[in-house]
């Protein structure tokens, strides 16, 4: 195993590896910086490119997006109070005080070492973590494949703001799978007599006029500008010792969690962020700074734990062939376009990709840590860049992205309609990375869940006599009935 | 609070059409299959969710909210002329071809977003359409859209 991770060292040892790497990272931390951009939006553009690179770069590249991205809206977060990304919403509970008291060096560089950290120790697990489980989910059949993409959805649905509307984003994401021909009998299914629809939506428009698109679009609807009237000064330095040796305990729950939550399929590093910084308050109530007030804990938790998450996305993605969220949604298409099924076969037929793909990660959060003391600067003013410009090229890029999936103008122009789409439902609190996840999630799910059925003459209940399974369906109804459960406790309280 | 519940009552006619309408008339490729189990399913799902998300909402709805969220004054709004630009480049690379239409977008819709130096505005929209094309064209090999009629020749031009 050793060897093998070696020889992924060595691979990208080659000039086009190293390039991708920078590249992926430095868009990475620009677009996580950007407020309103994000790794999902950065990784959705660079899908096109990744269909005329080598798979592994290509994956790469994607990869580095999402993780040294995960890390980039913690700048603005603690320069600005304005998170770059979901991600980083809780950095600035911490952070941003940090910069009002002359001390945005510090915190940045907190942010550095918690995220690199976390990053670091995921990919460590992950390269261990999942060779084994991808020899465990041998075992895995049918029904507890079924069960595990119900328990994905379930996590999501379930700690998403609006459950109704989770569930509605849901079923519209997984309904949007059927389209096409079926693949258990070549029915086809709600095609309308179109062509195009024939196998199905490309997912890759869908997802670029969801995120990309709509962003554009409510970006201008709001009016949005990035221009906080702000300067912050200060010049970038490494974290003192005393201040490392403050975090350090902190870095090393925090990253635990991450890891914890980011295997499990839905969950991500959004619900890692928050849960790393909830987890840290709790812990530790007798603080000279009160969370809230400036306290470096409060900026450590967050990342550690999103950047240790967002590398854990990866395990059910290579073990299993189930992603733990948007980008790694993204990989699985990115996998499948170049004929690779991710999942226990995978260290069997891609080895050598797989053990580059180990080695990459693992680099590219020492990149954040080696660049991320660089990169600030820059970012900021990279920051400046007007909205009137920034958001017609993303407009301009998104299209040729589109286009050149199949070269098909049909492509395009669902990606305006889903854009739209997309406007509508961030506006009106729908998640559309529950719609995304749906979309991905509804073949794997649909074809288990009749492979099944075929399996145990379409009795569902059978479903129960697998222990695994079980558990997994027995937790996803949890999930879906805790909100429930929990609206009705509150109307009994407030009752009584 | 019409176009906050438009979406599901849009969901919810459109599961029914499908449910009702639609699903009948599959031709189920193999006999006593489960194809169409797994859409009915979420379709049923789609109705009963829309159906909560639409009451739910009319529980808070006043008699006076009875309007449509959009006025005739927003067509003057960058967010309309945005999305109707956006279309209208959609149709022009099916027609006027990649390298005609977009600095021609570029350079309108910098301007009426915000962007008022025309001089700094036209060195913007060539240099994007640049960037595509080094990238696309000669990095990647992808073919960009080479429109129709006499602008597939303008387009031409630039695939040398």
């Amino acid at each position: 195993m050793l060897n093998d991770l070696l020889n992924g060292f060595y691979t990208l040892l080659n000039p086009s590896y190293i390039l991708i790497l920078i590249i992926g990272s430095f868009f990475g931390i620009v677009f996580g910086a950007i407020p309103g951009l994000g790794p999902v939006i950065g990784a959705t553009l660079l899908i096109p490119f990744t269909y005329h690179i080598n798979p592994a770069a290509g994956i790469l590249l994607i990869a580095g997006v999402y993780v040294a991205g995960t890390f980039g809206g913690s700048q603005t977060a603690i320069l600005f109070n304005i998170p770059g990304a979901p991600e980083n919403t809780c950095t600035k509970i911490d952070g941003y005080p940090l910069t009002q008291k002359g001390q945005a060096a510090k915190a940045l560089s907190i942010a550095i070492v918690a995220s690199a950290i976390g990053g670091i120790f995921s990919s460590i697990i992950l390269i261990f973590g999942s060779t084994r489980l991808m020899t465990i989910s041998y075992l895995f059949g049918p029904v507890e494949y079924f069960a595990l993409t119900l328990l994905g959805m379930s996590i999501i649905v379930g700690l998403s703001k609006n459950f109704f509307k989770g569930l509605l984003s849901g079923f519209l994401g997984i309904f949007l799978s059927t389209v096409g021909m079926s693949s258990i009998d070549g029915t086809l299914r709600f095609t309308f007599g179109s062509k195009f629809l024939l196998n199905g939506f490309n997912f890759v428009p869908i997802m670029i006029g969801v995120y990309a698109i709509a962003e554009v679009f409510y970006q201008v609807k709001i009016h949005f500008n990035f221009n906080t009237g702000k300067k912050v000064k200060f010049k970038m330095e490494f974290p003192k010792k005393k201040d490392l040796k403050y975090v350090k305990n902190t870095i090393a729950r925090s990253s635990l969690l991450g890891l914890i939550i980011g295997a499990l399929p839905g969950a991500g590093a959004v619900l890692a962020n928050y849960m790393g910084y909830s987890m840290e308050e709790s812990v530790n109530k007798n603080n000279k700074i009160p969370f809230g007030n400036g306290n470096l804990r409060g900026v450590a938790a967050p990342e550690a734990a999103n950047n240790s998450a967002a590398v854990a996305t990866f395990i059910p993605l290579l073990a299993l062939g189930i992603p733990g969220g948007a980008v790694t949604a993204i990989l699985l298409g990115v996998f499948e376009i170049n004929g690779i099924n991710p999942g226990p076969t995978l260290l069997t037929t891609n080895k050598e990709m797989v053990y580059t793909l180990f080695a990459g990660i693992l680099i590219i959060n020492i990149l954040i840590l080696l660049t991320g003391f660089l990169e600030v600067k820059v970012i900021t003013k990279l920051l400046k860049v007007p909205k009137h410009y920034l958001f017609p090229a993303i407009f301009i890029f998104a299209s040729v992205g589109a286009y050149s999936v199949n070269n098909s103008f049909f492509d395009v122009l669902i990606m305006v309609i889903f854009g739209l789409i997309g406007y509508y439902m961030k506006k009106y609190g729908y998640s559309v990375a529950i719609l995304v996840l749906g979309l991905v999630l509804g073949p794997i799910m649909e074809n288990n869940l009749l492979r099944g059925l075929i399996k145990y003459n379409n009795n569902p209940f059978m479903f129960f006599t697998k222990p695994l399974g079980a558990l997994f369906l027995i937790i996803s109804v949890s999930f879906f009935l805790w909100p429930l459960f929990y609206k009705i406790q509150n109307i009994y309280k407030n009752n009584a | 609070m019409i176009t906050k519940v438009a979406g599901p009552i849009l969901i919810f006619f459109i599961s029914l059409y499908i449910l009702i309408i639609r699903i009948p008339k599959i031709e189920i490729m193999v006999k006593n299959s489960n194809s169409i189990l797994f859409p009915k399913i979420l379709l049923i799902g789609m109705l009963i969710t829309s159906i909560v998300i639409i009451v739910k909402n009319l529980k808070l709805f006043k008699l006076n909210d009875l309007h449509f969220d959009f006025k005739f004054e927003n067509l003057k709004e960058k967010f309309v002329l945005n999305i109707i630009f956006g279309f209208i480049y959609v149709i022009g690379i099916y027609i006027l071809g990649f390298f005609v239409i977009t600095p021609l977008y570029l350079f309108f819709i910098t301007f009426f977003l915000g962007g008022k130096n025309h001089f700094f505005n036209i060195i913007y929209s060539i240099i994007i359409t640049a960037i595509i094309y080094f990238i696309f064209i000669k990095f990647l090999y992808v073919p960009l859209p080479e429109g129709k009629w006499f602008f597939k020749n303008i387009n031409e031009i630039f695939l040398f």
